[in-house]
């Protein structure tokens, strides 16, 4: 465990401290404005989702357009579970969770043999018959959804915007620790090598499917825990909120512009997909041109991602602020 | 008994929609091995220029067709050359994001552009439909449709096989490096595969203008359906994108007369989903080994 952190750079570390203490302070700071609140912890959510299609392309080369799907199914049923089986908050969680893993796995098998292409075709499949059967069925609510969702309880009391956004904030913490383990581990360079070659990283006895199939059902369980978040956050919901032309492409653009395959590019990127449309709220009507352009540029002019070019400049820092350090010993000059 | 014969032939109807821009794609992927999912919006923008020439312009309507097609043809491959050719350089996986995200940028911006409200096309020859017998009857712009994809069909395999140029895509589609060693111009063979997917989208887009209204939307979900035709069928093999156009057509008016109209959109992925998961090359397609 140690050996893994040791691989991360001094200088990511205090980046990630101080991420992590601005992620709490800022909120703290300005708890008393419900319409902050709400965007943080929406932006909470959004770090989940990106993250879940992060790994999913940047590290098993897998697309899905069916995460809004996973996300509706982990809506859908936590609310059912508290609302009509009153079931507590927590075990209605776990439930959702567990329920889209195992969706994830089943749909998972025979999905992850595909290439791209049909993978990402029978994944929107999956999610506009998801979608289909939420807005058809009455025991969701049909196409007026469900109003009036139950807060959630801390200790006999409701949870405060500040609260729910702490208990966000711990869920994203912990999905993002559990992302940095898969990838830093035996897991994490299986996949490395399935990305770079399927064939030969089969030839090298890597089970192919295998992690592509693990990967897959992990993502769907996080989108599942992004419904449950964002189901009781907003306390209502509605089959409209799942659909593929607008959730499942979000979801995408935000795994996809901080840079694939990294998983701060991961947050970056859910973190600019998600303040741009609260930064352009007189342009919303905008919001899926921008999506979709920002998506052809970023692939077209950075296909790193965001965060390369950023890299590169702290790169730069570093070197001239290790240079100033050595000069007066003059080391810099004999080498 | 004919409830039956007319779902039929308004399925066949709908499936030579689904047909022609299946083919599209299916021209793309089999010469070029890449997925543009951006054809649905390329097949809307064919229609509103369509609808701009022959109605707000007033243009005889083989005017409006030719300026339509040669609009559409110069937008994709300005397109190809200035984004996806570049991107198809790195990998094949971000030509496919790029073209997902192309597409919800092409359906939106389009909005912007000609607004949100619905416009109608006129008919050719008119909206009276022909009586068969007292209970069957088809839509003389379904009949139009169905005689275009067949004269399409015909016309693309002959120049396939008879054509040098076609001849020359069809030994890229086997393996492009051999075939640029034998001297065939790649990039010009890249032009010309996306003109003729382009033209397909377009020349859908003006005939298929009176039987859909004219909005911008109209691209995502007809164009989804047609790459669903084309995979179904096997994807890079035009035989298979006619039958799976044709089968997908027939599939969802059956599906959504005698099982229920509100699932209307799920009964294809259903199918799509089933076909991929046992037959995953498609019905025609011949299998190909990615394997140790």
């Amino acid at each position: 465990m140690r050996d893994m952190f040791r691989s991360v750079k001094l200088r990511t570390k205090i980046i990630i401290v101080i991420a992590i203490l601005a992620a709490i302070l800022v909120p703290v700071i300005m708890r008393d404005n419900r319409y902050y609140m709400n965007i943080f912890i929406n932006l909470a959510i959004y770090v989940i989702l990106g993250s879940s299609m992060n790994l999913l392309i940047g590290y098993s080369g897998q697309i899905s357009l069916g995460t809004a799907g996973f996300y509706g199914i982990g809506a859908y049923t936590s609310v059912l579970l508290v609302m009509n089986c009153g079931v507590p908050f927590p075990i209605a969680l776990i439930a959702a969770v567990v329920l889209c893993f195992l969706v994830g796995f089943v749909l998972g098998f025979p999905a992850t043999k595909l290439n791209f292409i049909f993978l990402g075709l029978s994944t929107a499949g999956i999610n506009t018959i998801i979608y289909l059967i939420i807005n058809n069925s009455q025991f969701t609510g049909g196409a007026s959804g469900i109003t009036g969702i139950r807060q959630v309880q801390w200790f006999g009391e409701n949870m405060n915007k500040l609260q729910y956004y702490l208990m966000t904030l711990a869920f994203v913490l912990v999905v993002l620790f559990i992302c940095f383990r898969l990838v830093n581990s035996k897991t994490g360079r299986a996949l490395k090598a399935i990305k770079g070659n399927q064939i030969a990283a089969a030839a090298m006895g890597i089970n192919v499917n295998r992690y592509k199939l693990l990967i897959f059902a992990i993502t769907s369980a996080m989108c599942g825990l992004a419904g449950v978040l964002y189901a009781f956050n907003i306390r209502y919901i509605q089959a409209e909120a799942f659909t593929v032309n607008n959730m499942s492409f979000k979801i995408l653009t935000m795994g996809i512009i901080g840079g694939m395959g990294d998983l701060g590019g991961g947050v970056i990127g859910s973190l600019i997909a998600g303040l741009l449309p609260e930064l352009l709220r007189n342009f919303s009507r905008y919001e899926l041109t921008i999506y979709g352009a920002l998506i052809v540029i970023i692939l077209r002019f950075m296909p790193r991602g965001i965060v390369y070019p950023i890299q590169l400049g702290l790169d730069k820092l570093e070197l001239l602020f290790r240079k100033k350090q050595k000069e007066p010993a003059g080391t810099g000059k004999e080498v | 008994m004919s409830i039956l014969i007319q779902c039929l032939i308004s399925g066949i109807s709908v499936g030579a929609i689904y047909a022609i821009i299946a083919l599209a794609y299916t021209i793309l992927f089999g010469t070029l091995k890449t997925a543009n999912f951006a054809m649905g919006d390329i097949y809307m923008i064919g229609m509103f220029l369509g609808f701009t020439f022959y109605v707000t312009a007033a243009l005889p309507f083989i005017v409006a067709l030719i300026l339509s097609i040669i609009i559409t043809v110069i937008v994709l491959l300005l397109l190809e050359r200035a984004i996806f050719r570049p991107i198809l350089k790195v990998s094949s996986l971000y030509l496919f994001i790029t073209t997902i995200g192309m597409a919800t940028f092409l359906r939106n911006a389009a909005q912007l552009v000609f607004g949100t409200e619905a416009h109608t096309f006129p008919a050719l020859f008119g909206s009276t439909p022909i009586q068969i017998t007292d209970n069957i009857s088809i839509m003389p712009q379904n009949l139009i449709i169905i005689g275009v994809a067949v004269i399409l069909v015909i016309a693309l395999f002959i120049f396939m096989k008879k054509t040098k140029t076609g001849l020359a895509m069809s030994s890229v589609s086997m393996n492009a490096f051999a075939a640029s060693l034998m001297g065939v111009n790649y990039s010009r063979i890249t032009v010309i595969t996306y003109a003729i997917a382009a033209a397909l989208a377009s020349i859908a887009g003006v005939f298929t203008a009176p039987i859909y209204t004219v909005t911008t939307t109209v691209g995502a979900s007809i164009g989804l359906k047609a790459l669903i035709a084309a995979v179904m069928g096997g994807f890079g093999n035009s035989a298979g994108a006619i039958l799976g156009g044709v089968l997908l057509g027939l599939i969802e008016t059956l599906g959504a007369t005698y099982i229920s109209s509100a699932y209307k959109d799920a009964f294809a992925f259903i199918f799509l989903i089933i076909i991929l998961f046992v037959r995953p090359q498609g019905i025609l397609g011949r299998k190909s080994i990615f394997k140790v």
